[in-house]
C-alpha cells in the first residue's frame, strides 16, 4: 500500500501537444480513486506516467514519498490492468500470472502458492492451465486481475478494465472490482470513461478535461455540487437539463416561468442588480409528474404543462423527454461534451437546452403527444456562468 | 474456423478440380517431374549407362558403388560438416539478431531508424557487393575462412527477416510488452520471454527461406572459401563435377547432387507441419 503525489505534472509531446497540464493529484493510502473524463483527456496519459510508461515533461511524482519520475517501471513495483487485459497468449493462466513473481525472483514454491491463492479467490483455479484464447471475455478479465494482485504491488492502476465485456458482465465485474479492493485494500488509480463506474467504485473521483482536472471530490459530493457545467453534464444520467435562464433580483425567469433564486447562490451574491443571462441546471429527478406531488410546507413547485415527444420506460421509472421554447444554451463546455456524447455515456444528449428529460414515477401516465403537466423543484436548481461555466452557488 | 476453410461466395464459379490437377500436371512435369526424375535414376546407373542420360530405369543397379565414391572421392562428409557449421550458427544468428532489429525498427518513432530499416530491408535488393566484401575480410585478416563467409552471408541474409519480421512487430498490440514491463521485465527478458515466442510463426517462415538459401549457396562460397577441406556441400559438389568433367560420369556428379539435397529433405519432412500450422496460427492472430 502507498500514497501517489503528483505535483504540477505536466506530459508535453514532441509536437508540443500538452496531454496533461501542471496536474496536482494526491492518492492517498488504501484509496481509490478514479479518473473519469471523455476521450482524449488526458487521464489514461496521467495513469500510464504513474506506471511509468510514458516520460513526465514537468513536475514530480512520488511513490510512498520517493522521487520515482526516472525509475524504469519494472522498479516502481505498481501492477496494471489494461483495457484489452494485455495477457501473454502463449502462456497458460499460471504462467501469465507468476510472470511479474518470477521476474522479482520470488521461490518457486512461494510463487505456486500465491498463484493457487489468487486463482481460487478469482474462481479461476479450473482453468490454471488453459491459455488465454480459450477463456471468456470475463475470465481473461479476472485473469489480468489476478495477474495484478498476485503480486502484492503498492498500487493497482486499472485503463478501463471493463470496457471490453457487454454490458450484464461490466455489472458483475465491477461488483467483483470493488470487492476485491476492498478486501487487499491496495491503493487503486482507476481510469474509466463511463461515469456509472467512477461514482459507484470510487471513493474520490476526479473529472477530467483537456489535461486539467475539474473537480476531485466524492461521487455525492460531484453529483450534488459540481463546480462547472463540465462536471454537471458528464456526472449523472440521463444528464442535468440544462436551460437558458435570466436572472433578474432575486428570481430566475426560465422558458416556462419564473422561480425564486435558489438559496446558495442568493447567499453568496445577493440579489442581481442588473438582468444577467445565466444557464440553469436541473437533474431529471427533480421534474416529476405534477399529478404525483404532494407540495410540502416550504418552496412551492414551478409547474409547466408540455407534450412528451418520447416516453422510456425502465419499468422502475420513465424518461419523459419535452421540447423546451426559448434559445439554446451554448457554451465550450458543452460543445466538448456533446462531441464526447457520440463515445457512449449520453452526457451530451441534451446539450443544447432544447430538450428536457424528466424521471418520474411509473404511476404517471405520461404518453406521447398528451399534454402532461410536471412539476420542477426550485430549490434543486444550479446556475451557471455562461462565460466561464462556474457554479454560481459556488464560485464568483 | 472451419466454416471458413471450403466455403465459397454465393455465385462463384468454382473450376472442376480435375480441370485445375491437369494444368499444374502439364505445367510441373516438364520443368519439375522430368528433370528430378533424370537425376535420380541415373544417380542409379553404371558410368557407361549414364552416359546416354536417358529416363529409363537402370539395367544394373550400381547406386551403392556410386555412393561410396562420393564419400572416397566427392568430399561428402567434410562439405556436410561445413555446411551444417555454416547453416545452423547463421540461421541462429540472423534469426536473434533479425527479430532483436526488427523489434527496435517497428517500435522506435526516430526517424534515423526508419532510414536504417528502409536500407537493411532493401538490401535483398542489392546485388552483392563481392569485391569489397573480400576487401574488408582481408583487412579483418579472415578472409579465406569459414568465419568470413559466415559473417558475409549473415549479413546479406538479414534484410529478409528483418522484412518479414518488422511489419508482423508492428501489428502486434504494444500492451503486452507494457504489462511485461510493468510486471518487472527488463527489455532482454521482454525481448526472450515475449517477443520471441510471438514472433514464433514469422521466424519459422523466415528459418526456412534461410535454411535453403543458407544450404544451398554456391555464388558466395566459390568466391570465398578456399580449400577443399573448408568447401560447403554446394562447392564440394561443384568441385567433385568439375573434377570429373573430362569423363563426365554423371552417374556420380547426380548421385551428389541427391546426397546434397538429402539434409533439406529430411528437415523438411520434420518441419514441414509446424511451419505450415505457425503460418496459418499467424494469419489468425497477427
Amino acid at each position: 500500500m502507498a500514497t501517489i503525489e503528483l505535483q504540477d505534472v505536466t506530459k508535453r509531446y514532441d509536437d508540443g501537444t500538452e496531454a496533461v497540464s501542471g496536474l496536482d493529484l494526491e492518492v492517498r493510502d488504501g484509496e481509490f480513486l478514479i479518473l473519469v473524463g471523455p476521450s482524449g483527456c488526458g487521464k489514461s496519459t496521467v495513469l500510464r506516467m504513474i506506471a511509468g510508461l510514458e516520460q513526465i515533461s514537468d513536475g514530480e511524482l512520488r511513490i510512498d514519498g520517493d522521487r520515482v519520475n526516472d525509475r524504469a517501471p519494472k522498479d516502481r513495483n505498481i501492477a496494471m490492468v489494461f483495457q484489452n487485459y494485455a495477457l501473454y497468449p502463449h502462456m497458460t493462466v499460471r504462467q501469465n500470472m507468476a510472470f511479474a513473481l518470477q521476474q522479482a525472483k520470488v521461490p518457486k514454491r512461494e510463487i505456486a502458492e500465491r498463484v493457487e491463492e489468487a486463482a481460487r479467490a478469482l474462481d479461476l483455479d479450473a482453468h490454471l492451465e488453459r491459455k488465454p484464447a480459450q477463456l471468456s471475455g470475463g475470465q481473461r478479465q479476472r485473469v489480468a486481475m489476478g495477474r495484478a494482485i498476485v503480486r502484492s504491488p503498492k498500487a493497482f492502476l486499472m485503463d478501463e478494465p471493463l470496457s471490453n465485456l457487454d454490458a450484464k458482465l461490466r455489472v458483475q465485474m465491477r461488483a467483483e472490482v470493488a470487492r476485491i479492493q476492498s478486501r487487499v485494500g491496495t491503493t487503486t488509480v482507476y481510469v474509466t470513461h463511463d461515469q456509472t463506474e467512477a461514482m459507484t467504485l470510487g471513493d474520490r473521483v476526479a473529472v477530467m478535461r483537456g489535461g486539467v482536472i475539474q473537480q476531485l471530490d466524492t461521487p455525492a459530493a460531484l453529483y450534488e455540487r459540481p463546480v462547472n457545467l463540465f462536471v454537471a453534464g458528464f456526472i449523472g444520467s440521463p444528464a442535468m437539463n440544462l436551460l437558458a435562464g435570466r436572472w433578474q433580483g432575486e428570481t430566475v425567469r426560465l422558458p416556462f416561468g419564473e422561480v425564486p433564486l435558489p438559496a446558495a447562490v442568493r447567499e453568496r451574491h445577493g440579489a442581481a442588480a442588473e438582468p444577467r443571462d445565466v444557464i440553469v441546471g436541473i437533474r431529471p429527478e427533480h421534474v416529476e409528474d405534477a399529478g404525483l406531488v404532494r407540495e410540502g410546507g416550504e418552496g412551492r413547485h414551478l409547474r409547466f404543462t408540455a407534450r412528451p415527444e418520447v416516453v422510456e420506460s425502465l419499468g422502475s421509472e420513465l424518461h419523459v423527454h419535452v421540447a423546451v421554447p426559448g434559445p439554446a444554451v451554448q457554451s465550450d463546455q458543452l460543445r466538448e461534451l456533446a462531441a464526447d456524447a457520440g463515445a457512449g455515456d449520453g452526457a451530451g444528449a441534451l446539450v443544447g437546452g432544447r430538450s428536457l428529460v424528466a424521471r418520474v414515477d411509473v404511476a404517471s401516465r405520461a404518453r406521447v403527444g398528451d399534454p402532461l403537466e410536471l412539476a420542477l423543484d426550485p430549490r434543486r436548481l444550479y446556475l451557471f456562468d455562461p462565460r466561464d461555466g462556474s457554479n454560481l452557488a459556488l464560485a464568483g | 474456423m472451419s466454416t471458413a476453410v471450403g466455403t465459397r461466395p454465393v455465385g462463384a464459379r468454382r473450376w472442376p478440380s480435375r480441370v485445375k490437377y491437369l494444368l499444374l500436371a502439364v505445367f510441373a512435369i516438364p520443368w519439375v517431374v522430368l528433370p528430378l526424375w533424370m537425376v535420380i535414376v541415373n544417380a542409379m546407373k553404371t558410368e557407361g549407362e549414364a552416359q546416354a542420360l536417358s529416363l529409363g530405369l537402370p539395367e544394373k543397379w550400381a547406386i551403392g558403388d556410386n555412393l561410396s565414391t562420393i564419400f572416397d572421392e566427392g568430399h561428402y562428409l567434410s562439405g556436410l560438416v561445413n555446411s551444417l557449421l555454416i547453416t545452423v550458427p547463421v540461421l541462429i544468428v540472423v534469426l536473434l539478431l533479425g527479430s532483436a532489429a526488427s523489434w527496435a525498427f517497428a517500435r522506435s518513432r526516430a526517424r534515423w531508424m526508419k532510414v536504417a530499416f528502409y536500407v537493411t530491408s532493401l538490401s535483398i535488393l542489392l546485388p552483392p557487393a563481392i569485391i569489397p566484401s573480400i576487401y574488408l575480410l582481408r583487412q579483418m585478416g579472415v578472409d579465406g575462412t569459414l568465419l568470413a563467409y559466415a559473417l558475409v552471408l549473415i549479413g546479406t541474409r538479414m534484410g529478409v527477416v528483418v522484412f518479414l519480421t518488422t511489419g508482423f512487430v508492428r501489428a502486434l498490440p504494444t500492451d503486452l510488452e507494457d504489462a511485461a514491463s510493468v510486471d518487472g521485465a527488463s527489455y532482454f527478458q521482454i525481448y526472450r520471454r515475449i517477443m520471441l515466442p510471438l514472433l514464433r510463426p514469422v521466424l519459422l517462415v523466415g528459418a526456412v527461406m534461410l535454411v535453403i538459401t543458407v544450404w544451398n549457396d554456391f555464388f558466395f562460397a566459390l568466391f570465398l572459401i578456399q580449400g577443399e577441406d573448408s568447401a560447403t556441400l554446394p562447392l564440394a559438389l561443384y568441385q567433385f563435377a568439375s573434377g570429373t568433367v573430362d569423363t563426365l560420369r554423371w552417374n556420380l556428379v547426380f548421385a551428389h547432387v541427391l546426397l546434397t539435397s538429402l539434409p533439406l529433405i529430411v528437415v523438411y519432412l520434420f518441419v514441414q507441419r509446424r511451419v505450415i500450422s505457425g503460418l496459418t496460427e499467424g494469419a489468425m492472430k497477427g
